[in-house]
C-alpha cells in the first residue's frame, strides 16, 4: 500500500511535467496545425541550457528562467525563420521539425556530451519530508515540481479562458479564417503561440530534470509521451492535455514499477484504445481524425 | 546549321525517349552490382544501402502513393531481424527462423493495420510512430526475450548444399535479388488497379468510396505490403550484421527511413534508393570526415523539404523536363521555318 501511494505521487509529479510539455505541443497544434516533432528535443535542450547557467550562476531559478527564455527564443527563430518557407504544408512542417531534431540533438551532444547530467534543487527542496500517513518519506523537490506545474497550468487556464489573448487563441483553434477576418493579426498570434509552446517545453525541461535526468534519448521519450497525451486527450484541447497527462503519467509510473518488461510499450495501449473507440480523442471536437 | 540534329541530341540527354529510362536504370544497376560484389569496404556500404532501400521503398509505396507516411517503419525492420534472432535462440533452424520471422512480421502488420488504417495524414504519422515505439520498447525492456540493450547475435545461417549465407558475398547477392524482386513487385503494384486506387485515395478518398471502392481494405493491404518490405529488410539486416539490438529500431532510425524517402522523392519507387545512398553515405562516409555529420544531415534534409519537396527524383524530373522543353522548342523553331539567323536553338539551350 505504501509502495502504491509513493508510486501514485511519483506519477502525479510526472504528470505535472508531462502536462507542461504536452500543453505547449497541443497549443501549437491546435492553433497553427503544426506538428512540432522537435518538441522533445526542445525539452531536453532547455534542461541543458539551465544546467550550464546553474553551473556558472549557482542559482536554480536563474537556470529555470534561462532555459525557458532560450527555448522561447528558439521557437521565435523557427516560427519566423523556418515555418514561412514551408507553404503551410502540414507534412512539410512535420518533416522540417523532424530534421531539426537531428540538428538540436547533435549540437547538444557536441556541447554537453553523451553522459547523463543532473541538476540538484536548491536548499530545502533537496531534502525529504515524512508524510503523516504511515511515515512515508518523500523528496520535497517532487512536491515543489508538482506545485509549480499546477500553478503554471492554472495560469495557462486563466490565460486561455479569462483573457482577451486567450479568447483570440481559442478562436484560432476553432476557426482561423474567421479570426483573421475580424481584423486580428494572426501572424502575431501564431508567433506568440509558438513561442509560448516552446517556452513551456523549455520550462518543463528544466523542471523535469530532477525526475527524468538530462540524457540523450530523453527527448524521444518525452516527445512520445506528449504525443500519447495529446492523442488521448484530443489534439488542441487544454482539458484533454490535463486528463491525458494524468492517465499517461500514472500508466508509465505504475507500469515501470509493476511491469518493467513492458511498461514503455503498455503506455501506447490507451492511445490505441482511444483511437479505436474515439479517434478524435477523449475531449477532442470531432473534426480531427 | 545542324539545327535538325540538335533536338535528337537533346532528347537523348533528356532521357525523354522510351529507351533512355531503362538505360539509365541499367547503368545505375551495373554500378550498384559492381560495388556490391567488388568485395571491399564499399561492398558492405552498398549492402546497407540496398537493405535500407528495401524498407524505404515499402515506406514510399504507402507514403508516396497512398499519402500515408509512416514513422514506425524501422519497427518492422527490427521485428524481422528479432524474429530470426529470437527463433534461433529458441532452437529453431535458420530456415525455420526465417519463416517464423516472416510470419511474425505479417501477423504484427495485420494486427497493427487495424488501428493504423483508421486514421490518415498527421494522425497516421503519430500512430505509426507509436507502433514503432511499442516495438522498440519491447526490444529494450523485455530483456528475457530480446537480450535488452545487448541485443541478440545470430550464429546459424541458412544454407542449401554449397549455397550458404555464412559467406558474406552470398548474403550480398541474396540482398541484391530481394532488392530487385521488391523493386519489381512494387513497380507492378503501383501500376496495377490497386496502386491506382491508392493514388486516387490520396487525392480524394470520399469520392473513391462513393464510387464503390473498398478504400479501407485497400489501405489495409497497402499497410501490410509496406510493413512486409521492412520485415524482409530486417531479415537481410540480421544476416548481414549478425546482430540485432534496440538501436536498430530506435526513433532516429524511423526518422532516417523517412529522410531517405523524402530526400529521394516521395512517390517514385526508385527515389528512395537514391535517398538511401545519401543517408547511408552520411552515416558511413561523411561521418568519417565531419564529426557533426548529423547536424549537416539534418540541415540538408531541412533544405530539401523547403526547396525540393519532391526530392532528388523531383529534381531529376524537372531537369529532364527542362531539357525536353528545350529540345522540343528547338524542333518547333525548325519546323516553324524560322530564319536560320534567329538563335532559336541556342535560346533553347540556355534554358
Amino acid at each position: 500500500m505504501t509502495e502504491f501511494i509513493v508510486q501514485t505521487i511519483n506519477g502525479l509529479t510526472l504528470a505535472g511535467v508531462i502536462f507542461l510539455v504536452s500543453s505547449g505541443f497541443t497549443l501549437i497544434f491546435g492553433v497553427m496545425r503544426v506538428t512540432s516533432l522537435m518538441h522533445g528535443a526542445v525539452f531536453l535542450l532547455g534542461g541543458y541550457v539551465a544546467y550550464s547557467v546553474i553551473g556558472s550562476l549557482h542559482n536554480f531559478f536563474w537556470g529555470l528562467a534561462a532555459g525557458t527564455v532560450a527555448m522561447g527564443a528558439l521557437g521565435l527563430v523557427v516560427e519566423r525563420g523556418l515555418l514561412p518557407l514551408l507553404r503551410h504544408s502540414e507534412m512539410a512542417e512535420l518533416l522540417a521539425t523532424l530534421g531539426l531534431v537531428y540538428v538540436i540533438d547533435d549540437v547538444s551532444l557536441a556541447i554537453w556530451g553523451g553522459n547523463p547530467l543532473n541538476i540538484t534543487l536548491p536548499g530545502v527542496l533537496n531534502d525529504s519530508s515524512t508524510l503523516p500517513y504511515q511515515g512515508i518519506v518523500y523528496p520535497n523537490g517532487r512536491f515543489f515540481i508538482l506545485g509549480v506545474s499546477i500553478v503554471v497550468a492554472t495560469g495557462l487556464y486563466v490565460l486561455l479562458r479569462r483573457t482577451r489573448v486567450g479568447a483570440i487563441i481559442r478562436a484560432g483553434v476553432d476557426d482561423r479564417e474567421m479570426v483573421s477576418a475580424l481584423g486580428i493579426n494572426v501572424r502575431v498570434v501564431f508567433s506568440a503561440v509558438f513561442v509560448l509552446g516552446t517556452a513551456l517545453a523549455g520550462f518543463a525541461g528544466v523542471l523535469g530534470v530532477p525526475i527524468v535526468g538530462l540524457a540523450t534519448g530523453n527527448d524521444t521519450t518525452i516527445l512520445l509521451l506528449a504525443l500519447a497525451v495529446v492523442v488521448i486527450g484530443g489534439l488542441g484541447s487544454y482539458e484533454g492535455a490535463v486528463l491525458g497527462s494524468i492517465v499517461i503519467a500514472l500508466a508509465d509510473t505504475y507500469g515501470t514499477a509493476y511491469f518493467p518488461a513492458v511498461s514503455y510499450s503498455v503506455l501506447f495501449i490507451p492511445l490505441v484504445v482511444v483511437l479505436l473507440v474515439r479517434p478524435q480523442g477523449l475531449l477532442g471536437r470531432g473534426a480531427m481524425a | 546549321m545542324n539545327g535538325a540534329r540538335r533536338p535528337l541530341a537533346h532528347r537523348a540527354l533528356a532521357g525523354g525517349d522510351l529507351a533512355a529510362g531503362p538505360l539509365l536504370a541499367l547503368v545505375a544497376l551495373a554500378v550498384i552490382v559492381y560495388f556490391l560484389l567488388i568485395g571491399t569496404y564499399l561492398s558492405t556500404i552498398f549492402e546497407d544501402v540496398l537493405i535500407y532501400a528495401i524498407a524505404a521503398m515499402g515506406l514510399d509505396f504507402l507514403g508516396g502513393y497512398g499519402g500515408l507516411v509512416s514513422l514506425g517503419q524501422a519497427g518492422f525492420l527490427g521485428l524481422g531481424a528479432y524474429g530470426v534472432g529470437i527463433a534461433e535462440v529458441h532452437g529453431f533452424g535458420p530456415w525455420a527462423a526465417v519463416g517464423i520471422a516472416i510470419g511474425v512480421v505479417l501477423g504484427a502488420a495485420a494486427v497493427t493495420a487495424v488501428v493504423a488504417v483508421r486514421v490518415s495524414g498527421i494522425t497516421y504519422v503519430i500512430i505509426t510512430l507509436a507502433i514503432g515505439q511499442i516495438m522498440w520498447g519491447l526490444s529494450y525492456q523485455w530483456t528475457s526475450m530480446t537480450g535488452g540493450d545487448n541485443g541478440i547475435p545470430v550464429t546459424s545461417m541458412p544454407s542449401i548444399g554449397s549455397f550458404s549465407l555464412s559467406d558474406p558475398q552470398t548474403v550480398r547477392v541474396v540482398t541484391l535479388i530481394v532488392f530487385l524482386a521488391v523493386f519489381g513487385v512494387l513497380m507492378l503494384m503501383v501500376r496495377s488497379p490497386f496502386g491506382l486506387s491508392l493514388r486516387g485515395m490520396k487525392s480524394n478518398e470520399r469520392r473513391l468510396r462513393a464510387l464503390g471502392y473498398r478504400t479501407a481494405a485497400q489501405r489495409y493491404l497497402g499497410y501490410v505490403v509496406a510493413s512486409s518490405a521492412a520485415g524482409l529488410a530486417g531479415i537481410l539486416y540480421v544476416f548481414a550484421n549478425l546482430l540485432v539490438s534496440p538501436s536498430t529500431l530506435e526513433f532516429s532510425q524511423d526518422g532516417y527511413l523517412v529522410l531517405m524517402v523524402i530526400l529521394g522523392g516521395l512517390g517514385s519507387i526508385w527515389g528512395p534508393v537514391l535517398g538511401s545512398v545519401v543517408i547511408v553515405g552520411f552515416q558511413q562516409e561523411i561521418s568519417i570526415y565531419v564529426s557533426r555529420w548529423q547536424t549537416l544531415m539534418g540541415a540538408v534534409f531541412i533544405v530539401a523539404v523547403v526547396y525540393t519537396p519532391d526530392g532528388i527524383a523531383g529534381l531529376l524530373k524537372a531537369a529532364r523536363q527542362a531539357l525536353h522543353r528545350a529540345a522540343t522548342k528547338g524542333t518547333a523553331a525548325v519546323a516553324g521555318q524560322e530564319p536560320a539567323v534567329l538563335p532559336a536553338a541556342s535560346g533553347g539551350e540556355a534554358r
